[in-house]
């Protein structure tokens, strides 16, 4: 019997019929990437080399890797060719079915919550998730409403008592973001993800919600769902495209995380002040601002998402970005203290923020309501159009005019014809079709993938 | 009935009844009703120029009123501007030869807004508050602009910009640019350049930089006016710019 067999026959189902599979054809199409969903988990000790060569491996044998996470590639490996990439060097097990012990298989956190999501997927208990999810609407993940003033109002530098810029009076421009080159110009290739889950220490703010062992864990899921969706989209096109998530939290004992501390507790503030949390986060990485300034922490972040790209074992990587949970549970405001829900800053990064319910939309859509933000990364449009707010998208005929990475005269013109307002210029299509920009359905209207780079 | 008297009739109910159908303005026909199409004629961010010059633009906003405006689109996704704040608003920048863009306004609110869209030497920072651009609404293009009293002293470099309104149109267009003698002590006016010019830097821009370099005639001069017109049509606004060769300061001349 071959290597790859055994430990084949090691991986054993788990959990029975513990879980209920999808009822709806909505929830079926929103996990139709689980067949087929294939673990391959690595050694904890594989070499640069043996990594990249099983990746190569995977996809000369007509796999695909969708997510990386440290020592497990979670994707689609055909049965036919499973045996070969089991008996590659450096790979310890492949599983299509729940795995009993991951703790005996890989033993670093990051690892060990992918071979997790992975049980849960194949038992299941994930579909539930999604299942609850779709009958879950929240407000308009797009046009989002600020109704009171920003208490994160930006400060002109150098004008406040305590400046340390030298001459009273003398501001100097803000040019730290927005910056061109711009970044996560398509989404192709290799992307790595760095996620924060972020949580109140007390020291400036009252902290009022602290994540448990079981929401940090339903959320690591959630994030690893979101982008199964963009990989299976990207490979019905023939483009190749993986998540890298790199869970950046602080690892609690062996191989667990805990929340990343902040000062401050987000869902009570305006979503101006996230340059506040976000560089808590950042400064445990060696990436915190001085002063701390929107500028600067948004400066600082590109950097770390740069830093991380070039990583030497998993790196290079085509695009890089970072995401920030912030959580509100239970009785918590749904949106920030200005009424902003989850937003993306800016299109093509550094960072998108999502809630552990985002405007109503509840925990179970973390992942759709991430995936949606993702889009938005990698300088796709809303599509939305919010008659009562007057927001969202405002033509058919473009994305944006001139500007970003596509759009210009030198470059195929991208439309934005699905657009949803019905005073939109340029022809738009008729009907109307479902997208994940436009009314977060799991799927694609013919316009999103140009605005991509697909 | 005779025949003349029923045809008589019956053409005018069908008048009657295509009435309720002419009152009612065709969808089509409402183009971006609710937003209004305003040009931020230069928006960079750390763009190399002469002599070491390094610039960036900033755009400030404040909404005056007591209900948000939607100004699109933003680098910030799902992102309405505050009220009564001054805020700075993240738009993209320009990198490449078409430095400009457009931004929509909610026409219902956009009386109640104010932008500060500022030029910034990036290389001498302290040097000036910048140099304020204007920011231009729809109704500001028209089918020709004059600018006047633009200096062709080598002192400066005087840039000439030109836009359009986008359309949905990729047709080759130019416009007809004239510029005259504008002396000081001659109440006449001589034409010096009068040419057309393609849209050359983007869909619906054009430019010329340091216009009486490439123009030499100009220098004859102390300053001139500066014609330009639509050969289609489509309406247009332009503005020039005068940096000192020396300090890098910036003018701006505009029609208004």
């Amino acid at each position: 019997m071959t290597k790859g067999a055994v430990a084949i026959i090691v991986c054993v189902l788990i959990g029975g019929t513990l879980y209920a599979e999808c009822k709806t054809d909505a929830c079926r199409q929103a996990v139709a990437w689980k067949n087929g969903y294939t673990a391959v988990v690595l050694d904890d000790n594989i070499s640069r080399a043996d990594y990249m060569a099983v990746l190569d491996l995977v996809k000369a044998n007509e796999g695909i890797v969708a997510i990386e996470a440290e020592r497990v590639l979670l994707g689609w490996v055909p049965v036919a060719t499973a045996a070969k990439v089991r008996g590659a060097r450096g790979v310890s097990a492949l599983s299509y079915q729940a795995i009993a012990r991951p703790a005996d298989l890989v033993h670093r956190a990051e690892a060990l919550a992918a071979l997790s999501f992975f049980n849960r997927v194949t038992t299941g208990e994930f579909e539930d998730a999604i299942e609850t999810g779709l009958a879950a609407k929240g407000q308009p993940l797009t046009g989002c409403v600020i109704a009171k003033p920003d208490s994160g109002q930006r400060r002109p530098q150098g004008l406040s008592s305590n400046s340390q810029r030298t001459l009273p009076g003398n501001i100097s421009p803000h040019w730290g973001w927005i910056q061109t080159p711009y970044r996560n110009t398509q989404m192709r290739g290799r992307i790595t993800v760095q996620l924060f889950r972020l949580d109140s220490d007390g020291t400036v703010d009252p902290n009022l919600y602290t994540w448990s062992d079981a929401d940090l864990s339903f959320s690591q899921d959630q994030v690893y769902g979101a982008f199964n969706f963009w990989v299976n989209q990207a490979t019905a096109r023939g483009i190749t495209l993986s998540f890298t998530i790199r869970t950046l939290d602080p690892r609690y004992k062996c191989c667990g995380f805990l929340p990343t501390p902040t000062q401050y507790e987000p869902i009570t503030r305006s979503s101006g002040d996230d340059y506040l949390w976000i560089n808590d986060a950042l400064a445990r990485s060696g990436y915190g601002a001085s002063p701390v300034t929107p500028d600067n922490v948004y400066t600082k972040n590109e950097a770390f998402n740069q830093a991380y790209a070039a990583e030497p074992f998993y790196g290079p990587f085509d695009g890089s970005f970072s995401v920030f949970v912030v959580y509100n549970p239970g009785s918590a405001p749904s949106t920030f203290a200005n009424d902003s829900r989850a937003y993306t800053r800016f299109l093509g990064g550094p960072f998108t923020t999502v809630m552990w319910n985002s405007g109503g939309w509840q925990p179970q859509n973390l992942g759709l309501v991430l995936t949606h933000e993702t889009g938005h990364i990698f300088w796709s449009c809303d599509e939305y159009f919010d008659s009562e707010d007057g927001t969202g998208c405002v033509t058919c005929y473009y994305c944006s005019y001139n500007v970003g990475p596509r759009n210009q005269v030198q470059t195929p013109w991208v439309t934005n014809a699905n657009c949803d307002n019905p005073t939109s210029t340029g022809t738009c299509d008729v009907p109307r079709t479902s997208c994940i920009m436009r009314d977060q359905t799991l799927t694609l209207c013919p316009h999103t993938p140009g605005q991509i780079g697909w | 009935m005779s025949l003349l008297a029923r045809v008589t009739i019956r053409r005018l109910l069908f008048a009657v009844a295509l009435m309720p159908a002419m009152l009612i303005r065709p969808a089509a026909a409402q183009s971006l009703d609710l937003f209004e199409p305003v040009l931020l004629p230069v928006t960079v961010r750390n763009v190399p120029g002469a002599f070491g010059t390094r610039w960036s633009t900033e755009l400030w906003y404040r909404n005056n009123s007591d209900r948000r405006v939607v100004v699109t689109p933003l680098a910030m996704s799902d992102y309405v501007p505050t009220i009564k704040q001054t805020v700075l608003l993240p738009v993209f920048t320009s990198p490449n030869a078409d430095p400009s863009q457009i931004i929509y306004v909610e026409r219902s609110g956009i009386d109640d807004v104010q932008f500060d869209l500022r030029l910034f030497n990036r290389s001498d920072p302290k040097s000036k508050w910048g140099t304020k651009l204007p920011v231009v609404r729809e109704r500001e293009f028209a089918e020709a602009v004059n600018l006047i009293n633009v200096p062709t002293s080598p002192d400066f470099r005087s840039t000439l910009r030109i836009y359009a309104l986008p359309d949905t149109s990729f047709a080759p267009e130019t416009v007809l640019l004239q510029i005259y003698a504008n002396d000081s002590y001659s109440n006449g006016e001589r034409l010096l350049v009068s040419t057309e010019l393609p849209f050359n830097g983007g869909p619906r821009y054009a430019a010329v930089l340091s216009i009486a370099d490439v123009y030499p005639e100009l220098r004859q001069v102390e300053r001139v006016r500066v014609h330009v017109e639509s050969t289609s049509g489509r309406r247009i606004w332009a503005f020039v710019s005068v940096t000192s060769n020396s300090s890098q300061d910036v003018s701006v001349v505009t029609a208004h």
